[in-house]
Parts: C-alpha cells; sequence; structure tokens
C-alpha cells in the first residue's frame, strides 16, 4: 500500500497545483494581435462618429460613398467635414498612436526594462525645446524663417530639435567604439533635465500669448491634423514598423544579456544604432505635429506582455495597434467631453490609459509580476 | 614550471562520422589581456581538440572567466592569438560562429518574463529556422536532457539559481543540438557551470557535456572551481593564477597536493573511490583553519 501511495503522490500532487504556480496564463499572440485590430476598427469607427460635429454611425457609410465620388461632384456638409477635419485627424491619431507604441516596445527591448519609454533618448525633450524656443524667441532670433518654411516652421523646427537631442545622448554615451546602454540611460536623464531647465526658462522670458501656445503644445493635440502632416507621420511611422519588425527576433536574444546576445550572433551595435535612429524619427516626426503625448509608449508595450508574454514578435505590432486604439480612445474624449472645447490630448491619454493599466497589473499580480 | 601541450587529435570517437584529416581544435597561444596598468591575463596557452573535455581551474581572480571570454571570441586579447577550427578566431564572422560554438556564461539573468522554454528557444537564433515540430522537439530534448522539463512554461526570473542555470545548459545544448557532415566541430564553453548547482545535478551536468564529447566529438571547455570533478570528467586541465598558466596537462598529473596546496592554499590528499576514479580530499591548511 505504502509503495503505491509514493508512486501515486506527486502526480496527484502535480495536477492539484494552481495555474499560477504550473504556468503562465498568457492569450496566444496571434490571437492577441486580432483581437487588437478588430479593437482598432472598432475604435476607429466609433472615434470617426464622435466630435462636435456629431456624425450617426448610420450615416457614415453614405459619407463614404459620397467621398468616393469624382472631384467635381456636391459634397454634403457631412462629407466635408469628414475628410477635411475629422479623417485626417483619425489617421493621424491613428499612426501617431501606432508609432508611439512601436517604438515604446522598441526602447523597452533595448534597454531590457519595462520601465524605458522613447523619452529617455530626449526626442520628446529636445522637440519641446526646440517649439518652445520658436514660439518664444522666434520672432527674435530666426524671424526670416516663418517666411521660408511657412506653416511648417514648427513642425520642422521640433522634428530637427528631437533629432539634434537624441545625436547628443548618443554621442555621450559612446565608449569603447560601441554604445553603453547604462550610459545612454543616464546621459538622457541629464539632457532630459537641462531640456527641462530650457523649457523653464523659455516660460520665463515668454509673453502670455506666447505661454499659452506653449503650454497647449506641450500638453499634445490632434487639431492642426493636415493632410501633409498626416503623410509625413505616415511614412516615417510606417518605415518604423517595417523595420521595428525585422528586428524582434534579435530583441528576444537580447533579453539573455549584451554578452549572450553577441555570442549568439546578434549584431548589437547595430540594432542599438536602429533602434535609436528609427525611434527617434518616428517619435520626433510624431511629436513635432501633435506635441507632447505621453503614457502610450511607457504603457502599451507593458499591456500587451502582460496578456502575451514578452515575445517581441507580440509585443512589437501588439504595442502598435494598442497604441493607436489608445490614442484613439483619448481623442474622441478629448473632442467631446467639453464641447466644443478641446481637451490637451496628452492629459486624456493618461486618463484613458491608467485604468486599463491598472485593470492589467491586478490581473497580472496572479502572474508573478 | 609551464608544460607545453602540443596540439593532439584524437582518433574519431564513435558515433557520426568525423571528416577525415586534421580537425582543428581550440588553440590559444601567447594571449595576454591588459586592461589600463594591470594584466589580467599573461603568456597563456591552450590547446583542445574535438572531443575533449578541458578544464580551466584556479582561485578566484585568476582570469578564468577573462580566459574564456577570449576563447569564445567576446573579447579580443592584447597579445597573442587564438585559433578555432583553423582559423583566427578574430576574423570570424560571430554570427556563422554562433552555429557551431555555444557560451554559457556565469551569470544566468534573463530580462522580462521569458519561460524556461522560450529561453532554450532562444538558443536555436543563430540557425534562423523556422518554428517547426522539429525545432520544438530539439526544445523538449535540451529541457528534458538537462532535467528542467517540468519547469518549461515557468518564467526563468522564479526559478533558483540552480534550475536558471540548468535551464541557460539546455539552452546551450539546444543550440548546437545537430551537425551535418561537412559542418565544422562543435565547441561548448562553460563559465562555472557547476556554480549553483546541487550535488547531483553538478555530476549530471558534467557527465553530459563529457557524453557528447566523447560521442558527437563536440570540444569542452569548462571553467570549474572543484578539482575533483576535473578529476573526474576532464581529459586534460590549465591551472591558473593571477593571470598566468601555472600548469596543464592531464589532471591526475596536474592536480597533486603539491599544486594544490601552492596555488590554492589547501592540504590535499590523493584518495581512490569505489570505481578507481582518483579524488582529493581537501581539508585547509592549520594556517588558514581558524
Amino acid at each position: 500500500m505504502s509503495g503505491g501511495a509514493t508512486t501515486v503522490a506527486p502526480r496527484i500532487g502535480r495536477r492539484l497545483q494552481p495555474a499560477g504556480v504550473r504556468g503562465v496564463g498568457r492569450v496566444p499572440g496571434p490571437w492577441l494581435l486580432g483581437l487588437l485590430a478588430a479593437l482598432l476598427v472598432g475604435v476607429f469607427v466609433y472615434a470617426a462618429g464622435r466630435g462636435a460635429y456629431g456624425l450617426p454611425l448610420a450615416e457614415l457609410p453614405g459619407v463614404l460613398a459620397g467621398l468616393a465620388a469624382p472631384a467635381g461632384a456636391e459634397r454634403s456638409a457631412a462629407e466635408l467635414v469628414f475628410f477635411n477635419i475629422r479623417l485626417p485627424r483619425l489617421l493621424l491619431g491613428l499612426v501617431a498612436g501606432a508609432g508611439l507604441g512601436m517604438a515604446g516596445a522598441l526602447m523597452q527591448g533595448l534597454f531590457r526594462n519595462p520601465l524605458a519609454d522613447p523619452g529617455l533618448i530626449g526626442v520628446s525633450s529636445g522637440a519641446a525645446l526646440a517649439a518652445g524656443i520658436t514660439i518664444v524667441l522666434g520672432a527674435a532670433w530666426f524671424p526670416d524663417l516663418p517666411r521660408a518654411l511657412g506653416s511648417w516652421t514648427l513642425v520642422l523646427m521640433a522634428f530637427g530639435g528631437g533629432l539634434a537631442v537624441t545625436a547628443l545622448i548618443y554621442a555621450l554615451s559612446r565608449s569603447d567604439g560601441g554604445t553603453r546602454v547604462g550610459l545612454m540611460l543616464l546621459a538622457g536623464i541629464a539632457v532630459n533635465a537641462l531640456a527641462g531647465a530650457g523649457l523653464g526658462l523659455l516660460n520665463f522670458l515668454a509673453t502670455d500669448e506666447q505661454l499659452r501656445n506653449l503650454q497647449f503644445w506641450l500638453l499634445g493635440s490632434l487639431g492642426g491634423a493636415r493632410w501633409s502632416a498626416v503623410g509625413l507621420v505616415a511614412v516615417l511611422t510606417g518605415v518604423a514598423l517595417a523595420i521595428g519588425w525585422r528586428l524582434v527576433g534579435a530583441l528576444n536574444a537580447l533579453a539573455l544579456g549584451e554578452a549572450q546576445a553577441v555570442l549568439l550572433g546578434v549584431p548589437v551595435e547595430r540594432i542599438k544604432r536602429v533602434v535609436i535612429v528609427v525611434t527617434a524619427l518616428a517619435v520626433g516626426a510624431v511629436t513635432a505635429t501633435t506635441g507632447i503625448i505621453g503614457f502610450i509608449g511607457l504603457v502599451a508595450p507593458h499591456m500587451v506582455r502582460l496578456l502575451a508574454g514578452p515575445d517581441h514578435r507580440w509585443v512589437v505590432p501588439g504595442s502598435a495597434l494598442l497604441g493607436a486604439s489608445l490614442v484613439l480612445l483619448a481623442d474622441a474624449v478629448a473632442r467631446t467631453a467639453l464641447q466644443p472645447a478641446e481637451l490637451p490630448l496628452g492629459v486624456l491619454t493618461a486618463l484613458v490609459g491608467v485604468p486599463f493599466f491598472l485593470l492589467l497589473l491586478r490581473g497580472g499580480h496572479a502572474r508573478g509580476l | 614550471m609551464n608544460a607545453r601541450v602540443p596540439l593532439t587529435y584524437l582518433a574519431r570517437p564513435a558515433g557520426p562520422p568525423w571528416p577525415t584529416g586534421a580537425a582543428p581544435g581550440l588553440v590559444a597561444q601567447g594571449v595576454g589581456v591588459r586592461v589600463g596598468a594591470s594584466l589580467l591575463l599573461q603568456d597563456v596557452d591552450l590547446a583542445l581538440a574535438p572531443g575533449e573535455v578541458g578544464a580551466v581551474l584556479g582561485p578566484n581572480g585568476a582570469g578564468k572567466s577573462t580566459l574564456l571570454s577570449v576563447l569564445a571570441g567576446l573579447r579580443t586579447p592584447s597579445t597573442g592569438q587564438v585559433w578555432l577550427g583553423g582559423a583566427p578566431l578574430a576574423g570570424q564572422d560571430l554570427s556563422t560562429l554562433a552555429r557551431y560554438r555555444a557560451v554559457m556564461s556565469q551569470d544566468t539573468a534573463v530580462a522580462f518574463d521569458f519561460t524556461a522554454r522560450e529561453v532554450v528557444e532562444l538558443g536555436r537564433y543563430p540557425h534562423r529556422l523556422r518554428p517547426s515540430r522539429h525545432e520544438a522537439g530539439i526544445v523538449s530534448a535540451a529541457l528534458a536532457l538537462t532535467d528542467v522539463q517540468h519547469l518549461a512554461e515557468r518564467p526563468v526570473a522564479g526559478l533558483s539559481g540552480g534550475e536558471r542555470a540548468r535551464v541557460q545548459l539546455a539552452r546551450v545544448l539546444a543550440q548546437i543540438w545537430e551537425w551535418l557532415p561537412g559542418e565544422p566541430a562543435r565547441w561548448v564553453l562553460l563559465d562555472e557551470p557547476t556554480a549553483a548547482l546541487d550535488l547531483r545535478h553538478q555530476h549530471e551536468t558534467l557527465s553530459v557535456v563529457r557524453e557528447w564529447a566523447r560521442l558527437q566529438g563536440v570540444g569542452v571547455l569548462t571553467v570549474l572551481h572543484d578539482p575533483n570533478l576535473a578529476l573526474r570528467y576532464a581529459d586534460r586541465v590549465w591551472v591558473l593564477e593571477r593571470g598566468r598558466l601555472r600548469a596543464s596537462g592531464l589532471p591526475q598529473a596536474v592536480l597533486s597536493p603539491e599544486l594544490l596546496h601552492a596555488v590554492w592554499g589547501v592540504r590535499a590528499q590523493p584518495v581512490h573511490d569505489a570505481d578507481g576514479c582518483p579524488q582529493l580530499l581537501i581539508a585547509p591548511t592549520k594556517r588558514s583553519a581558524r
């Protein structure tokens, strides 16, 4: 009898173990991507109907059919609003969210740290500083620039500023022919602080109107969406996504540590350069056109990881899809909460994102987060 | 005394046919590593053939891990040269090298909550093959070989140090699991693989790698702390002391009580265990015993 008990007992013990001990409960990657894509479509359709000019869902197919009509034809008010204002705004929100989410996933993979976000390499603060300089000191320092660049002045200055600060942080983190990720983190913190100080100084020097402009730029908004801006961000985000997708295997291997990744044949220095350049371009373009939209780059990859695990094959595209959904949802609320005024988007991404995030954290806690 | 070990070529081991002719091995000549003013390694020679198990021993700070990182191609030596498979290591492309040379480092930590199975799958990265049942079979077999199959779906971050070490070993073995005729010899470099393991798994790990060396012609170089493990499992031993090669050769000849006293400062008494394997009973010297 005792012999029988000892052979049976271990098997019973294993069956009775709770799921959290036996394994991680995860949503299979492809399923999650499908779900997130469906979510994005749903949010897009929902956001299309919301706004100061309400477009009930029933009317939407009619509007789309009208847009397909030849260029010279009569357009209804709904079609005009949708095509000139609503659609570019929605598409900008979509590509901006996708770019930010994916850049966040790449940064977290590169730094091997779930607390990393695109701001670490200074692209947001650089763009903010350049925007601040343009708004407050533009008239005094380079009065001729707006004549040359027109309405693109602020966008191009912010884009350039983001790239310049990223290049500075990258240069500061180089050592022995490679880049040290720890150095990059510290250099990023230092340079971000410096940019913050610069912004503080600009706040001090600004007139009331300039101050208001700067603050609203900093809080982020999809309000200035033009087709040209959408095109710029879409192209850069698309390129970033295509490149980011190719890096997923290498980012997985990087989780073993940089030395181990090198020993597995991963070209680590090249990957670092590519991730930084891709992030700088994508996030720089987004920040330049929309101002600072925070929280998405940090939280979207985290949420995908909580649901589907850390495999970058799911985390990178999933963060893009989820980031886009979050931005569209936050923007829909921004447009409608205090009609006809618009709440700043940066405020709402946190307000919308945090409840999702906390819900998932509570669930993830059982899985040994 | 610095015994220069000539490179010997073993007869073809039983198992998969080995390419005829010389099977060039892992050779280091005059390797030195200087960092700033300090010399981490000085004039170290080493030669290991495929199918042999080599062990590097030495006190803490002797330069064992530095030597291993030079032999793995992770670090360029300041002086001297390393050859692997007949060609200088410096010129070889790291991603090709990764297909037949696997390294297990002392640091076994993994970022994020990858499961043990996923970590072992990362070992297949150098081959860039599509996911398939065959690949999944390799991963499962590697997990079973190091006795961690019951931990396969658990996040590595939640495992004990010894369990993590076994998962990393499975990853290393999965990396070089297959050999096809015409491919170069395979190598496994292990940095203190037994450091965190319990008694049984220390022996199981080393006997697995020795079996791979014997039956599959894999060249194994491992850093060990325990001379008894080296006496039992290694074909060749190198003893480092303060960056220099103190002695090298057959374990039984090199690991004498005199050497242990001179290098490690401990007393050793040679014994033979039940199956005839020479071992050493180690005790502190009267000076170090308080």
